[in-house]
């Protein structure tokens, strides 16, 4: 049709199917490398089937892949403290780099992407809701589950509103920087946001108030989301539940630790 | 804009039997949590934590800029510590840390066991023990709020290089310096800002630093589980320990007595392991916790039978 982006719809499993398979999946990629480099590879394959079996927008989610680069920047340190063969010296200030020291980064590297993917394609899929009632549906506490609703659906309100005061104090002070180097003035620029923030607890606790009182007004009893049992599983959430507690058994059996 | 709060784990770094010692004590404490916010506040009282939660999430998004273009942010667990007593304050850290993992992917799910419990367990934890201890010794407010809130974000940072270092990500020679080093700086800057925002309310609303709903004033409850968590942190810090004989052992090499003691005619866990775990970190913890169970539930007898209160 012209005008209009064709969406192809995704696979159609119950929430408490994607958590499952995300946790497991998860728990295979981490029993994968060392000698099962096979493991990495086909869980890699079959991340890419499941994001299209979900429907997800790969844009999207490789847009955020930037997250778990600066523990990886961290992790970098493994190559030159990682005992064994010298591959190479770094020139200037002679740290060795080893084989095996290469090789373990390469894993965790591909590792960590691998398990940020699963997460990204699998939660991606589906409403922040839709995630939460998969979340009661795996019996985890109806109190925190909860929290995680009105929290999910404040978020933006306060994020918001914190943003909002951040500007107006751009606007007031300009950009000065804490440099450590002017105590006076560093603990002026202190004072100033930690006042932002104390003013951001007592606008959201008001806030906190008025929404507890109005659904309390509503007969509210603690329970947010409807009970997740009205969605049944299908054959399909069966079968990829299968398959999900196969992989870790799969990746063990074919030399994984 | 690169931000200094690298706390949040991802999967593939922490070996799995960090990631399944990490989910246990948190989803202890955080059950525990669950428990004690019901009943004091009952289950109503859930917008309230909720929309709190936001509030230290959005908290999070007041970037400061500090030198050489980077910016830092609040962790916040002190600063709820503060104003929601330790319960509320593990429940809204718990929020943030599963809302930044799931929905954001910022932290892995994995991990999210041991994030909790660096973030929202003993973090929330070492603020509000040194909060409360320093606030009895002197009325003003500020000073124990700096303190809080340099130790949560080293606590935190320390308990992210012991599982680092017990995964074999790195030796703990290069980790815990380098952790400690950075986030002892960073939490200058969080103690700072807590103390900040905590003077800002002590000025505009004081009564909500005397006694908010949702603070617990339960300083026993507060101190058995604050006792419980440094307890856990020493487990989790056993396999670490030097293998250097100890000072007495020491001393007899040294006298040419090493060797000429009576073995013991029975050893329940000898060399802290356990026997079938044989000598991995999973046996050394486990031995150690056994054992600090053990001296738990005697120390308790102990007291019970001395002071015939059934409460202990």
């Amino acid at each position: 049709m012209r005008g209009t982006a064709r969406v192809r719809p995704g696979l159609p499993l119950h929430p408490r199917t994607l958590w499952i398979f995300a946790l497991c999946y998860i728990v295979a990629a981490n029993l994968a490398g060392g000698s099962s480099w096979w493991g990495l590879v086909g869980l890699s394959f079959l991340l890419v089937v499941v994001g299209w079996m979900l429907s997800i927008s790969w844009r999207k989610v490789l847009r955020g892949m930037w997250i778990p680069t600066p523990f990886l920047a961290a992790g970098v340190a493994m190559v030159f403290t990682t005992p064994g063969d010298v591959w190479f010296v770094v020139p200037g200030v002679d740290l060795p780099v080893t084989v095996q020291g290469g090789w373990k980064y390469l894993e965790i590297a591909w590792k960590v992407y691998l398990c940020w993917t699963v997460a990204a394609v699998v939660f991606q899929s589906r409403r922040p809701e839709e995630i939460l009632q998969g979340l009661a549906a795996l019996r985890v506490p109806a109190a925190l589950v909860g929290i995680l609703a009105v929290m999910l659906r404040y978020l933006e309100v306060l994020v918001g509103e914190g943003r909002r005061t951040l500007r107006a104090k751009t606007a007031r002070t300009g950009r000065a920087r804490l440099g450590f180097r002017r105590l006076s003035r560093d603990a002026w620029l202190f004072r100033v946001y930690g006042a932002l923030v104390g003013n951001l607890f007592l606008r959201a606790l008001a806030r906190a108030q008025r929404v507890h009182l109005a659904m309390l007004a509503r007969g509210y009893d603690g329970r947010l989301l409807p009970s997740p049992g009205e969605g049944r599983m299908t054959e399909q959430d069966w079968g990829m539940v299968s398959l999900a507690v196969l992989l870790p058994l799969i990746i063990l059996l074919g030399g994984g630790r | 804009m690169f931000s200094f709060l690298l706390l949040h784990i991802p999967d593939g770094f922490l070996s799995l039997s960090v990631s399944g010692c990490g989910w246990l004590v948190a989803a202890a404490v955080l059950a525990w949590a669950v428990r004690r916010t019901s009943t004091r506040l009952g289950e109503a009282a859930v917008p309230l934590v909720g929309v709190l939660g936001a509030f230290i999430f959005a908290a999070q998004a007041v970037n400061f800029p500090i030198l050489g273009g980077t910016s830092g942010h609040l962790l916040g667990a002190a600063l709820a510590a503060i104003l929601l007593g330790p319960w509320s304050a593990v429940m809204v850290m718990t929020a943030v840390v599963i809302v930044q993992a799931v929905f954001f992917q910022d932290g892995g799910l994995l991990a999210m066991g041991c994030n909790l419990l660096n973030m929202a367990v003993l973090a929330v934890f070492s603020a509000h023990v040194v909060y409360r201890v320093l606030g009895r010794l002197s009325p003003r407010r500020w000073w124990a709020a700096v303190v809080a809130g340099w130790l949560s974000v080293v606590v935190s940072a320390a308990a992210t290089g012991v599982e680092l270092v017990w995964s074999g990500m790195f030796p703990a020679s290069l980790a815990m310096p380098a952790l400690l080093g950075v986030y002892g700086l960073v939490g200058v800057a969080e103690g700072l800002l807590t103390a900040s925002a905590v003077g800002f309310l002590e000025r505009s609303r004081p009564a909500l630093l005397e006694e908010t709903p949702l603070v617990e004033q339960d300083t026993a409850a507060s101190l058995l589980t604050a006792g419980m968590t440094a307890t856990l942190a020493v487990i989790l810090l056993a396999p670490l320990a030097s293998e250097a004989p100890d000072g007495l052992e020491h001393l007899a090499e040294h006298a040419g007595l090493a060797g000429t003691e009576v073995a013991p005619w029975f050893e329940v866990f000898p060399d802290y392991a356990i026997g079938f775990l044989g000598g991995t970190p999973i046996s050394v913890v486990a031995a150690v916790a056994v054992g600090a169970v053990a001296v738990f539930a005697l120390t308790s007898l102990v007291i019970r039978s001395i002071s015939g209160d059934e409460t202990v």
